[in-house]
């Protein structure tokens, strides 16, 4: 169940109705939005219904557990196993095969070949986000930072759909204390939710889908038989479109949980206005980032093991935040070409050298990121390397850019130098509106778009991950 | 506060500048909106509507609903509400058709 289409808009809306009318009861509430979460995801596949259920148990159970613990040693163990399970249920999902297959040809350049038990999983979806979700809970709870919370609150927390199959990872400690109570709606967020939704709806429906069907799917589907101009201008669109579909979901989540009263954190800033690598990852798919920081990176001793010891922790922390994408060698030459830029710049910054001007700067991280979009679309690294020979072919033709795709591009890059806060300042105006004026605007902003979209809906890029 | 966050991810962008409008019975205010927006994209929409059920497997009930919406359609096109739809979708399909030169000469239009 894609957000925009009808089948979920309908949902939402029986969803909208049925919660809010049982708000006199905050339990109700949780327990219809815990149903309805699982009615959303069941609509993918209903037997990962029961494996979101074990992952909430797995979790639910182990901080229980840890946080009634007398000693630091059992809390220790139990939130070790805890993480293991986790990334148990992750690796089998999502790694099993690539491993296997990996394995099978070492074993064959060796001289062992052998068939390997592959099992040909289906990855479920959202599987990424909800064990990260169950991690950073567990984690939180051992560290003291958040209380073991009762067993609807840890399976809405990792069930609620807004935010269920491709984020933003919403953390125990942003979500847990607003399931306290039933949450009250003002007119602030309601204008605002409406506007990202519609503005989503907008971003992905008309350009992401315009640019992904008639310029990027074809052009990376053959990079040979396109020509270099066509290749470099698929790659910028490639990251127009990769921006307006991830982030046109993360704006609708955050509009939906919002018509339901929770907030949820933001999860992009305007990413390719970024001035370094370092700067993009602060406005790049913020939850994660910050996720990797916290978990991961500060876990490895963050900056406080020297100059050696911090680009490590730089290096392997892009590294896994590659592999966590998805097992391809791709998404690790993505990650480790993140990393080994932003350990150029750490080094940069500590050897005092001078920074390059604004606007270079951001030109050069727009290209950088781009180059890494390359890697991170193509079916393979050897797809990657035809693909950049291609541009480097200097056959400069248009094959494929249309007026209209060369105006969507521009918009897509234009969105990123309008005021950081002008979506802000609309809600305040529409926030004054009657209730019929402001469904009259967001019915015909519907209208247009779903006039100029494209015919059908393809899925949002983050659902494989 | 559980961790240290910086203020970009503190924020919600739910959470706008300045006092917020309390009270006004936000929730009616809320499902009035929807409301609206709802059936006006029913009527103005209806097309999408009737294609959407015609998509659906083929099944007593999704007959009848087909043959619903289908008269729903009828009805709205008779009274021109439809129209505003099908005339942004024709501005759509001409500049979609628009080209710099012969470039992509097979793309759907």
């Amino acid at each position: 169940m894609l957000f925009p289409t009808l089948d979920f808009g309908l949902f939402f809306l029986m969803a909208f109705a049925l919660v809010w009318a049982v708000s006199g009861s905050n339990e109700w509430r949780k327990i219809l939005l815990l149903l309805a979460s699982w009615v959303f995801y069941g609509a993918w596949d209903w037997r990962f219904v029961a494996l979101l259920i074990a992952s909430a148990l797995i979790n639910w159970g182990s901080a229980q557990i840890i946080y009634r613990a007398d000693t630091r040693g059992t809390q220790k163990l139990v939130v070790t196993i805890g993480v293991i399970a986790n990334l148990g249920i992750l690796g089998f999902f999502k790694y099993y095969d690539f491993f296997l297959e990996e394995l099978g040809g070492l074993l064959a350049i060796w001289g062992f070949a052998r068939d390997l038990p592959l099992l040909q999983i289906v990855l479920p979806v959202g599987v990424s986000f909800f064990t990260f979700q169950g991690m950073s809970y567990l984690i939180d709870v051992y560290r003291g930072r958040l209380r073991a919370e009762s067993l609807l609150d840890i399976t809405l927390l990792m069930s609620f759909f807004p935010h269920l199959v491709a984020g933003p990872i919403v953390r125990g400690a942003d979500l847990l204390p607003q399931f306290k109570a039933t949450p009250k709606l003002n007119r602030d967020m309601v204008a605002m939710a409406l506007l990202l939704i519609v503005w989503g709806l907008f971003k992905k429906a008309v350009v992401a889908s315009e640019l992904s069907v008639n310029l990027v799917d074809p052009v990376f589907f053959d990079p040979s038989a396109h020509t270099s101009l066509d290749l470099l201008l698929a790659a910028y669109g490639y990251a127009v479109q990769i921006y307006c579909d991830f982030s046109a979901y993360s704006d609708m989540a955050i509009g939906i949980a919002a018509l339901f009263g929770y907030r949820f954190p933001r999860n992009f800033n305007q990413p390719y206005r970024a001035r370094s690598l370092q700067d993009f990852w602060r406005r790049w798919h913020i939850s994660l980032s910050s996720w990797l920081r916290d978990y991961l990176y500060i876990g490895l001793g963050g900056n406080r093991s020297g100059t050696f010891g911090q680009n490590r922790n730089i290096l392997l922390t892009m590294l896994l935040g590659g592999f966590w994408h998805g097992a391809k060698w791709t998404f690790l030459i993505w990650g480790a070409l993140h990393g080994i830029v932003q350990v150029i710049e750490t080094l940069w910054r500590k050897a005092k050298l001078p920074g390059l001007p604004k606007p270079l700067a951001i030109l050069v991280t727009f290209h950088i990121v781009t180059l890494g979009w390359i890697f991170f679309r193509a079916e393979s690294f050897d797809a990657a390397i035809v693909y950049l020979n291609g541009i480097g072919a200097g056959d400069w033709q248009n094959g494929m850019t249309t007026p209209l795709l060369a105006g969507l591009m521009v918009l897509g890059m234009a969105f990123h130098f309008t005021p950081p806060d002008l979506t802000q300042r609309i809600a305040l105006r529409l926030r004054l509106l009657h209730a019929p004026w402001f469904g009259l605007l967001v019915a015909a902003a519907i209208l247009l778009i779903d006039a100029m979209r494209y015919e059908g809906v393809a899925p949002f890029i983050y659902y494989q991950f | 506060m559980a961790r240290e966050m910086k203020d970009q991810e503190l924020q919600s962008p739910v959470d706008l500048p300045g006092a917020p409008i309390e009270g006004h019975r936000p929730l009616a205010w809320t499902a009035a909106t929807i409301a609206v927006a709802a059936f006006l994209l029913l009527c103005a929409n209806a097309g999408t509507l009737a294609a959407w059920v015609d998509e659906k497997p083929v099944t007593e009930t999704q007959q009848q609903a087909s043959a619903l919406a289908g008269e729903w359609k009828a009805t709205m096109d008779r009274y021109g509400i439809t129209a505003p739809r099908e005339a942004l979708h024709g501005w759509w399909k001409q500049l979609q058709s628009l080209r710099f030169g012969d470039e992509a000469p097979d793309a759907t239009q």
